[in-house]
């Protein structure tokens, strides 16, 4: 019967267990994935993160130079950040806030410099 | 079927009629009922069932045109009658001899569903992928 | 006169149930004489999505089917399609696999304890062992970056690697969740009011539960020692235990079961660890599946059987998954006739029900 008595007096008055968010917010892990965002100089629209993302979040056009990710579909799951070629994709370890109304995070970017063009200026 | 398992599998090609009567020669022989699939093939349904016991499995398949009734094995084995009625809902399949028929409504509610949703008939892979392009532009503009 | 006979709705929605599921039970003056299950609350259609997402895609898919045992459902699926295309995936990622096995084994038991004593009314211990569950999932997400669906299993091996500062502190955690646990052992295990509420409720002999097709605790809890792991997928064939079996069959036996289980998951946490080789966490992977094949996998509830059919295209055919409280179903629906309206929470929580498998 006196088991649970140690627990008892321990949670009754010593510290509580849980933080008072959000007035005390704990420091996210290095290793968490919070939400995606792109380093747009680096992109070369190639169009391989829509490819390989399972859940259609993302549209690459290649004409317009536009990047455009759904930030409320997307399941961070970082199969991108890996098939990306030029390695501009990349996860930060806070996650993304809530909001009242969802909109698409649409990045446009400059077109690819070909590699032969750049080897003449050099 | 291969199995990722390290010991023995044994699988026989049977007809719908000798479906019951080697059903109870296993249960006899103490193995249990785990999974039972159904495959499309054009107008046929493969069916495979498999029985285990200790690490074993043991596979019957047989081949039924559409439309056929199958004789059902929940009355050997119980745990039976939850997969087959739900291929009842899920593959337009009939089955004569249910200890319980829920009548094609397991997971459908009334007035729902009318084709049965994991069956290939009227599905058009092609079809669903331009559907889900459509449904992602129109996500886009509304 | 006629029969006093009543019939109640137990669900979908009750206190003591995770997730929804109907029962009409019929009822003669408080006992429970026959009952008639409804499912169907959240089908989701998940072995759909074969046609439309290829089948490196569909691992994700593959382990949103549960929040708690995902990690499994995610080795399954990759452990059979790695059968089919010959595969042959590395030590570290087998041991890797075992490990991030068996941290969600102990996070899911000590849920499974926290509702179970919360359905007969022991709400301290809920809030106990939910705080002990708390440091674990932090582990989780320390090294793999999510809580609840981890993401790290794909086809050909795994996608991230544990460094060893991070392996030395699953070891700690190891140590200080054991002392935990022991410490209110006595309480759960010893106590006279859960002995009142669990003994002798909902007996299933041994030959019961074997023709039923019972799986995980409610069969081992009953006297039969099956254990999927015993087959030796992933890192377990490098590993020994012995599986958890008790005899009596009712609704302690099978508690007692998976109290065990956790230390015996502990075990295999220490073991894996200090025998993991250095090397290649994944391979890559060329080419389409071709054949069948049937994989089973033990998750905390009990052995998950998937079966898959693929024709050489990027796109499997068919994926079928028939999950443990598919299979416990039966059983509980043989073990309410006879038992009294109170006793029927406890019944639902015993099996461990996760009805979000059940109808993928």
């Amino acid at each position: 019967m006196f088991g649970m008595l140690k627990p008892v007096l321990k949670n009754g008055f010593g510290k509580p267990a849980t933080r008072l968010y959000p007035f005390v917010i704990r420091e996210a892990f290095d290793n968490a994935r919070g939400k995606l965002e792109i380093d747009i100089d680096k992109c070369i629209f190639c169009g391989m993160c829509q490819r390989k993302c399972p859940s259609t979040c993302l549209t690459v056009e290649k004409a317009t130079c536009k990047w455009e990710l759904d930030p409320y579909n997307c399941i961070i799951c970082g199969v991108c950040v890996d098939a990306c070629p030029t390695k501009c994709l990349s996860l930060n370890k806070v996650h993304r806030v809530p909001v009242y109304v969802k909109e698409n995070q649409i990045n446009i970017g400059k077109p690819p410099v070909k590699k032969t063009a750049a080897k003449e200026k050099a | 079927m291969l199995h990722n398992q390290t010991n023995e599998t044994k699988e026989t090609q049977i007809t719908i009629d000798k479906l019951v009567a080697e059903t109870q020669k296993l249960a006899d022989n103490g193995y249990r009922f785990i999974i039972m699939d159904v495959f499309e093939s054009g107008e046929n349904f493969e069916l495979i069932y498999e029985y285990g016991k200790d690490y074993d499995v043991t596979t019957l398949r047989f081949t039924v045109a559409k439309g056929t009734e199958i004789p059902s094995i929940s009355p050997i084995f119980f745990n039976a009658l939850l997969i087959e009625n739900e291929n009842q809902d899920l593959y337009g399949l009939k089955y004569k001899g249910l200890v319980v028929d829920f009548g094609g409504r397991l997971y459908m509610a009334v007035d729902e569903v009318e084709a049965p949703p994991q069956s290939m008939a009227g599905i058009n892979v092609s079809l669903v992928k331009k559907w889900n392009k459509k449904a992602d532009t129109a996500k886009k503009e509304g | 006169m006629g029969d006093r006979r009543t019939v109640i709705p137990f669900g979908p929605q009750h206190p003591v149930l995770p997730e929804p599921i109907q029962l009409k039970l019929v009822l003669e003056d408080e006992i429970v004489v026959e009952a008639l299950p409804q499912i169907g609350y959240i089908h989701r259609g998940l072995e759909r999505l074969v046609k439309v997402r290829d089948f490196n895609q569909m691992v994700f898919v593959a382990e949103r089917i549960c929040g708690i045992c995902s990690f499994q459902h995610a080795m399954t699926y990759c452990l059979g399609i790695e059968r089919l295309m010959n595969i042959e995936v590395p030590e570290r990622a087998d041991y890797l696999r075992v490990i991030w096995s068996e941290l969600h084994r102990v996070h899911s038991h000590l849920l499974w304890l926290g509702l179970f004593a919360d359905g007969f009314g022991f709400e301290s211990m809920f809030m106990e062992t939910w705080k002990i569950r708390e440091a674990v999932v932090d582990m989780l997400e320390a090294t793999a970056g999510s809580r609840v669906i981890i993401s790290t299993c794909q086809v050909g091996g795994v996608r991230r690697d544990i460094s060893p500062e991070f392996l030395q502190q699953i070891l700690k955690l190891a140590d200080d969740t054991e002392r935990k646990i022991k410490a209110i052992e006595n309480s759960v295990m010893n106590d006279y009011t859960v002995k009142k509420r669990t003994v002798d409720i909902g007996i299933v002999s041994k030959e019961q539960a074997w023709k039923l097709g019972a799986a995980g605790p409610t069969l081992r809890g009953s006297g039969v020692k099956w254990d999927a792991r015993m087959i030796g997928y992933a890192g377990y064939k490098y590993l020994n235990f012995e599986p958890v079996v008790e005899t009596a069959g009712d609704c302690y036996a099978r508690t007692k079961v998976r109290f065990r289980e956790i230390f015996v998951a502990l075990d295999l946490l220490r073991q894996a660890i200090a025998k993991i080789p250095s090397g290649e966490i994944n391979v890559k992977v060329k080419g389409n599946p071709e054949g069948e094949v049937l994989v089973q996998v033990e998750q905390p509830r009990g052995e998950v059987t998937y079966t898959f059919k693929a024709n050489g295209t990027k796109n499997l055919e068919k994926m079928h998954v028939r999950t443990p409280t598919f299979a416990n179903i039966p059983a509980f629906l043989t073990m309410l006739p006879g038992c009294e309206l109170a006793d029927v929470p406890i019944l639902a929580l015993t099996i461990d029900p996760c009805i979000s498998c059940t109808e993928r």
